[in-house]
């Protein structure tokens, strides 16, 4: 039964991710879409197929892990556990990409300044638990490190040249991607825990 | 902090008062507020796609051609990305102004004001497309440079109008297809601008706006006019032209200049040299929705989730509804404050607005409902409201402060996007603020009162003071509304004599002059003097207005010369903004005589401007604005373009210095543009000027002078124009906004005083007007009685040996036991001991009387005639009826009832009492066995003989006792119910005052079989109902000391007895609850004598001789009692630590963490209230309705409970250690702890109000006199509180000082007396209240 759920939300999780990757994706392509209109749309989908998947993939693991992981530190997590909260906290990052898409920084270290500063607001908005940020962190670090690996390998390639401006975007990014997707994870989970509870 | 936290919830206590008192006031004028301050947002562009604007200065300006994208780290002016390529077209405007100058009514008809300037657009457009430009040998006409356009593919119907495959030139002339023939024969110009062309409906930039060019209000032309006067008309023409030629433009400047000289003199044309340029965002429907729809989605989601938590409400989608209204509303006021003080909205406005509402949030909304919801529920609504807020205060305004904080940092990112946002959602956050704590809170308030309404079940309330506690007194009252003192409901008539205590003061008390008998004398206000702040509310309304009733006269005074000034303020405010607006540009002063009227014969006289004139200054030709087209609606181009399905989005237009042109039109021009229909209409030119006279004069209209510059020099009479009303309409918006707020303080002031009056007149409340005007005068001298206490000196109840371990009072008396197991009953009042009951030799009653053994079935007749037949028949013939019925009542109760004809016919028998119990062994044998303690013992009995011992004192009393029978017997007969209270009456009273120490005699016909020690006392009505350790329970009739009943059932100690009516709840050890039922067969009527009074202090003894009573008052338990057993239910797993009964509900409160609340009336378990999570020790209960419980663990939590509904309204964490002992006020919770720290808490809220460490060991006695002062005990005396103020009173020493006593039990008898034990001694300290006047 445990199993079941396990799946199920898993499952969610991989739609959540998989949506989002898409919109996301979607939002830092607009950057250049007054210059080429119909490119964009023949880029967002055929560049790379495997993207949203392992976006699906990410979120998933992600979003099982830290419910896991508060069980495991054997520190529930209790700060503002209600759906709407977590509906608030997909906005603000929804908001976050949306802004670092479309607003014009002075230089990438505004960006990556103010950027940081969003993505460390949100966690502290919502989460507030320290497993949630070390996680965040780890994510992080990771994501960067697999984009960059991949980069080098020509896998994939960003779209800009800028080279320390991906950089300083990635982290970011992946660090709230992390801790939102944490956030639904743990609510589905408490969700279950509920369901459970009174099954039983 | 903790002091910032209760002014914070003190302000938002005050506020929910207010809020809810007046809901629909609130409700209209925060509507009110919210149309006003989004009234600037009619003039913003809608969501987003506000068009972008660059500037380039004419001079060195060069087209764009498609060139690399400018790269964003380079220097200089930031060029925006979308300045790129070539521009879509060049607008050049030649803006119009035309006037008919002179103007004389006696020649010229209304409408040649417009006839004459827009013939003028003809000419000039000839004048246009027939200039040639000389340049490098070729001639240039308009026709090179002007964007071709093709055929209209929109608006087909608009064909006739629009230029097709030509020139994209636009004038007013279009609408006579550019012919002046047909302009001329047109009988009514108006009609055709007018006349609508495509749809019923239309989006503002129509054709006519297109056409004109100009913002329709600054043309001057409008489709209603009257009157004959001169009118400046304005229009454009527009010309796009598909390159830019600068040498051109300006030729064709000279040009038209050279053409119409005026211009010279009214404007600069050469003013503006720069090209503005605006970019039409693109929209790509696809990219740029789909986020924008998840935002959206995830936002529709949030609010889902947020308004799904509204409980508890009348109207969860009401609610809901104002919700989100209140979130919406505060997003377009802060956009509207933003736009106003001048922040242009540049982002898009539909892609920040979810995360604006994210950010803002619903929680605010929600936790406020959820915190009032959760008050209680019978407490008023205004309560409540207040309640709630003030609890969620604090929090509220430290998210509100940390919500700021953090986007404020956003100010620091110093990206020019993100400090906008900030900036809205800074004050978006406010605005929200503001409406939640106005708007929505008021809704609530709304919405729980009609929920109260249609309550049907609801409770009345009565009795108890639920009005706003002390510690949060709201901090301002409220003038309008008179706060109904819910302490008293209704007036109450007072009479006049009553002297009114202490009206000069207030909560602080006046220290009155030490007398110098008693120097500790202290002032305190007990009872009555509960009521007073009603009437200080009285006085302070009255001061309040009195206040206020100036500031009225301050505003109207300032209102008043407002009005006075209205014209000259508004004027220069007008003008200070035009002056603003119009920065720079040449501007004439307006003459200040033009502006005044005159009084000129009693008439009403001056000139009065036309707003466009007025606004145009002097000159009417002269330009003012010279970049009028940015007053064109911002989809005017859009618009034009779209026409020839030309898309402007993601690109931009260059809009080029308009031209600005003056053309007066002379008279005679005008005039020859007569059509012919008009002539007829209004008069005939050629019949002369005589006729045209009369018609002037007939009208009252009188016009200008030949010369309409000169003709504001002398001012004409001048009556009821409809134009003159234009003097009273707003000329701009700041005017606007100024008229609007004098109107509103007005309106307040005005409203304010029409209260005040209706105050005064309303016959409805005539009597506390009255009061409150009579007060001040009246009560000046009166004033000075106040309340003092005083002490006595304490009356001391000597008897028992050991030491005392439960005390009990039913008012009258006082019921004690030691530890020895003895029960003595005393008079409160006189401090004697009524009766000693040794229970240390007590045991079942084994007397036999016929009429003991009743059945409960049986009818009063059979009583009758059994007690009387008993009276006389021999006794020993009654013996044989005996043991039928006493067999079964010993079944069902166990318990056997004393026998009282034995008593009365005892005699004296002290002197024989054999302290030596050994013969008793002998009865433990059998004790079933009944034993006979007949006095006329006629049987024998097989075990003692009590006979052989006693005979000799029987005899001897016998031959007393035969006169008192006969005696008696007559009585009997008369008054049968009261005979055997008479009989036995002056027996006891003889024997008690002959006998020194009041012991009883009745030992005898008791079995010993071990006492059991008595754990808890109960009485009520001189029934006296011991628990002991053993499980028995044992009930004794307080006066006569005599055992009427027994019950036994487990051998579980008996903790705590309730006694309510006839039904008595006992709690035992092993956590059973046992409710039983006490039935006697004779109302335990009171008995007073003629001769007894009932004189307090007074206690009046009867002789032994006559048939008197000892006790006044009491009810006499003179009939059997019978005890049964209802239901016993294990209700709790662990011992009971405390049981209490009040209004019908039983509360047991276990070492199992949890309380019981039962019925009375069927035994039922009401709720279980969890929430302690240590052992519960303390439990208090409310005396009146709303019955409320306040319960002390373990865990040094107290928990307040909502007895109706058993839930927990309030959490207090009191201490670290235990709660021994809890009482309750109206407004206060007093709970002591092991600690021995005794805390003063309010009620309501919860909050510390005062601490004091006690005495160790000193917590489990404390009581309470009233609602404001409280007794506790100490080593070797008691101490008064006041617990308003929190401090000692009076301290009443006990003992000597070398040996103290601790005091263990304290109680209360009548709200004055104070009764403790003191060893073995109790101690009665009486607390009389007397009335002084002070000096």
């Amino acid at each position: 039964m445990g199993v079941v759920r396990m799946v199920l939300r898993g499952s969610v999780l991989f739609v959540v991710g998989v949506f989002f990757a898409l919109v996301l994706n979607l939002l830092q392509i607009q950057r250049e879409v007054t210059v080429f209109p119909p490119e964009v749309l023949a880029s967002l989908f055929s560049s790379a197929w495997w993207v949203p998947p392992s976006c699906g993939m990410a979120a998933a693991t992600i979003g099982l892990l830290y419910p896991c992981l508060d069980e495991k530190l054997g520190e529930p997590h209790s700060y503002k556990r209600e759906w709407s909260s977590v509906m608030r906290c997909v906005a603000v990052f929804v908001g976050i990409n949306h802004a670092s898409a479309k607003i014009d920084f002075a230089n990438n270290m505004q960006l990556s300044v103010t950027l940081a500063a969003m993505s460390i607001g949100l966690w502290w908005l919502f989460d507030r638990s320290r497993s949630g940020f070390g996680l965040g962190v780890v994510i992080a670090v990771l994501a960067t490190f697999v984009t960059q690996l991949l980069v080098y390998n020509g896998v994939y390639r960003y779209t800009k040249a800028d080279f320390l401006f991906v950089r300083s975007w990635i982290p970011c990014i992946f660090f709230s991607g992390g801790v939102t997707m944490g956030n639904i994870g743990r609510q589905l989970a408490m969700y279950d825990d509920t369901n459970k509870e009174k099954t039983e | 902090m903790r002091s910032l936290r209760e002014l914070v919830s003190q302000i938002y206590y005050t506020h929910g008062l207010f809020c809810a008192s007046h809901p629909y006031g609130i409700i209209l004028g925060v509507m009110c507020v919210v149309a006003f301050t989004c009234y600037p947002l009619t003039k913003v562009p809608l969501p987003g796609n506000a068009p972008l604007e660059y500037v380039t200065p004419t001079n060195d300006y060069r087209p764009q051609y498609w060139l690399t994208p400018p790269l964003p780290d380079d220097e200089g002016p930031k060029i925006p990305r979308w300045y790129q390529g070539p521009s879509v077209g060049y607008v050049q405007q030649i803006v119009i102004k035309s006037v008919v100058s002179p103007w004389t009514t006696k020649h010229l008809v209304p409408i040649d004001a417009f006839r004459g300037p827009l013939s003028k657009a003809f000419k000039v457009l000839d004048a246009l497309n027939n200039f040639k430009h000389q340049a490098l040998g070729q001639d240039y006409s308009l026709s090179d440079f002007c964007l071709r356009v093709p055929e209209m593919t929109y608006h087909k119907n608009l064909q006739s109008l629009m230029p097709q495959y030509s020139c994209l030139l636009l004038s007013p002339s279009n609408l006579w297809h550019n012919d002046i023939t047909r302009f001329k024969e047109d009988p009514e110009i108006l009609k055709t601008v007018f006349k609508k062309y495509s749809q019923t409906m239309e989006a503002p930039p129509t054709i006519k706006d297109i056409l004109f060019g100009l913002p329709w209000k600054n043309t001057g032309v409008t489709r209603y006019f009257i009157r004959n006067r001169q009118r400046t008309i304005s229009f454009a023409l527009t010309v796009i032209l598909k390159s830019y030629n600068q040498n051109f433009i300006d030729a064709m400047k000279t040009r038209l200049e050279l053409l119409y000289p005026e211009t010279i003199k009214n404007v600069n044309n050469s003013q503006i040299n720069h090209i503005t340029h605006i970019h039409f965002k693109e929209i790509n429907v696809f990219v740029e929705y789909t986020p924008l729809i998840v935002t959206y989605l995830v936002l529709l989601l949030y609010l889902y989730f947020s308004v799904r938590k509204i409980e508890m409400v009348k109207s969860k989608w009401g609610l809901a509804f104002s919700a989100v209204i209140t979130v919406v509303a505060s997003l377009l006021m802060s956009v509207s404050i933003c736009t106003v003080f001048g922040l242009t909205p540049s982002l898009n406005g539909g892609e920040i607005f979810p995360y604006l509402v994210v950010i803002i949030g619903l929680e605010n909304v929600l936790v406020l409902t959820k915190s009032v919801v959760s008050t209680p529920v019978h407490l008023e609504v205004k309560v409540r409201i207040a309640q709630g807020l003030s609890k969620e205060g604090w929090s509220i305004t430290k998210n509100l402060l940390t919500e700021l904080l953090i986007v404020l940092v956003g100010f620091f990112t110093f990206v020019p996007a993100i400090q906008e946002f900030c900036l809205f959602a800074v004050v978006g956050l406010l605005t929200d603020f503001f409406l939640q704590m106005v708007f929505f809170a008021t809704v609530l308030s709304v919405d729980i009162r009609r929920m109260e309404l249609s309550d049907l079940h609801k409770q009345k309330i009565y009795g108890t003071d639920q009005t706003t506690p002390d510690s949060i007194k709201p901090l301002v009252r409220c003038p309008i509304y008179n706060y109904p003192d819910p302490a008293t409901p209704g007036s109450m008539p007072r009479s006049k004599s009553e002297p009114r205590l202490g009206l000069d003061s207030e909560a602080s008390l006046p220290s009155p002059p030490p007398s110098p008998g008693s120097p500790a004398e202290e002032v305190f206000f007990p009872g009555p003097i509960l009521r007073l702040p009603r009437r200080l509310r009285l006085i302070y309304f009255w001061a309040n207005t009195r206040m206020f009733q100036r500031i009225i006269m301050v505003c109207t005074v300032i209102w008043i010369a407002l009005i006075v000034y209205k014209t000259g303020l508004v004027e220069h405010l007008a003008r200070m903004a035009e002056e603003d607006s119009n920065g720079d540009i040449r501007y004439t002063t307006m003459l200040p005589q033009d502006v005044y009227g005159h009084q000129n014969g009693g008439e009403f006289t001056g000139t009065f401007k036309h707003p466009q004139e007025e606004s145009n200054t002097v000159e009417p030709l002269e330009h003012n604005d010279l970049e009028l087209w940015r007053r064109l609606s911002y989809n005017h181009w859009p618009m034009l373009f779209k026409y020839y399905n030309i898309s402007l989005s993601g690109r931009y237009l260059s809009i080029l210095p308009s031209l600005h042109l003056s053309i007066p039109v002379s008279q005679q021009e005008a005039i020859k543009l007569h059509h012919a229909t008009e002539d007829e209409k209004y008069y005939s030119v050629d019949e002369g000027e005589d006729a045209q006279d009369m018609l002037a004069s007939h009208r009252h209209v009188e016009g200008a002078t030949d010369n309409p510059l000169s003709n504001r020099d002398h001012t004409e009479p001048y009556r009821y124009d409809p134009d003159s009303l234009d003097y009273w309409l707003p000329r701009s918006h700041k005017e606007l906004f100024i008229t609007i707020l004098l109107a509103l303080l007005s309106v307040v002031c005005i409203t304010y005083f029409m209260v005040i009056l209706y105050r005064c007149v309303c016959p409805r409340r005539y009597d506390k007007w009255r009061v409150s005007w009579a007060r001040p005068r009246r009560g000046h001298k009166m004033s000075k009685y106040y309340k003092k206490i005083k002490e006595s000196v304490p009356l001391v109840l000597k008897g028992h040996i050991q030491e005392v371990e439960c005390l009990v009072s039913d008012g009258q008396m006082i019921i004690s036991s030691c530890l020895g197991g003895q029960l003595r009953v005393w008079d409160s009042i006189t401090g004697e001991c009524i009766t000693a009951i040794q229970r240390k030799s007590i045991s079942v009653p084994m007397e036999r009387n016929p009429c003991l053994g009743r059945n409960i079935e049986d009818s009063e007749a059979e009583l009758y005639a059994e007690y009387h037949g008993d009276k006389k028949d021999d006794l020993s013939s009654s013996e044989l009826t005996d043991d039928r019925p006493r067999t079964r009542q010993r079944n069902t109760t166990k318990g056997r009832s004393p026998k009282k004809k034995a008593f009365t016919k005892e005699p004296d028998l002290t002197g024989t009492i054999d302290t030596d119990f050994n013969f008793t062994q002998s009865l433990k044998n059998n004790p079933s066995q009944s034993v006979s303690a007949s006095s006329l013992g006629t049987e024998v009995h097989h075990s003692y003989d009590f006979q052989k011992k006693f005979q000799s004192f029987y005899d001897e009393h016998m031959l007393v006792l035969k006169d008192s029978m006969t005696e008696s017997h007559k009585n009997l007969k008369s008054e049968r119910t009261t005979s055997r209270e008479i009989d036995f009456g002056g027996d006891r009273v003889g024997r008690c005052s002959e006998g020194d120490a009041c012991t009883t005699s009745n030992e005898e016909g008791f079995l010993d079989n071990g006492t059991p020690s008595v754990w808890c006392l109960a009485c009520q009505d001189n029934l006296i109902i011991a628990g002991c350790g053993s499980g028995r329970i044992e009930v004794w009739d307080g006066c006569t000391g005599t055992l009427k009943c027994l019950y036994e059932s487990s051998g579980s100690g008996v903790t705590h007895l309730c006694f309510v009516g006839n039904r008595v709840i006992a709690a035992r050890l092993s956590g059973e609850l046992d409710f039983l039922e006490l039935e006697t067969f004779q109302s335990p009527a009171a008995q007073v004598s003629p001769g007894v009074r009932h004189n307090r202090g007074y206690h009046q003894l009867s002789p032994s001789s006559s048939p008197g009573l000892v006790n006044h008052g009491m009810k006499v338990w003179n009939e059997e009692i019978h005890c049964t057993v209802i239901q016993s239910r294990h209700a709790h797993q662990l011992p009971i630590n405390v049981l209490k009964a009040e209004g019908g509900r039983v509360v047991s409160a276990s070492q199992d963490h949890s309380l019981k609340v039962f019925r009375l009336e069927d035994c039922l378990c009401l709720y279980t209230l969890h929430g302690h999570t240590a052992s519960v020790t303390a439990l208090c209960l409310d005396k009146y309705t709303p019955y409320a419980a306040a319960s002390g663990s373990a865990d040094g939590t107290i928990r307040v409970w909502d007895l109706l509904t058993g839930t927990c309204v309030h959490k207090i964490v009191a201490d670290s250690d235990t709660i021994l002992k809890i009482v309750c006020t109206n407004n206060y919770i007093i709970s002591c702890g092991m600690a021995d720290r005794l805390c003063v808490w309010e009620r309501n809220r919860g909050s510390l109000v005062h601490s004091f460490d006690l005495e160790p060991c000193g917590a489990s006695c404390i009581a309470l006199l009233n609602n404001n002062l409280m007794v506790t005990g100490g080593q070797g005396c008691i101490y008064l509180w006041d617990l308003r103020l929190g401090r000692i009173l009076r301290t009443v020493n006990l003992g000597r000082n070398d040996k103290l006593a601790q005091i263990h039990h304290v109680q209360v008898l009548a709200d004055a007396i104070a009764v403790c034990d003191y060893a073995s001694e109790i101690k009665v300290v009486y607390f009389p209240t007397v009335i002084e006047k002070a000096d």
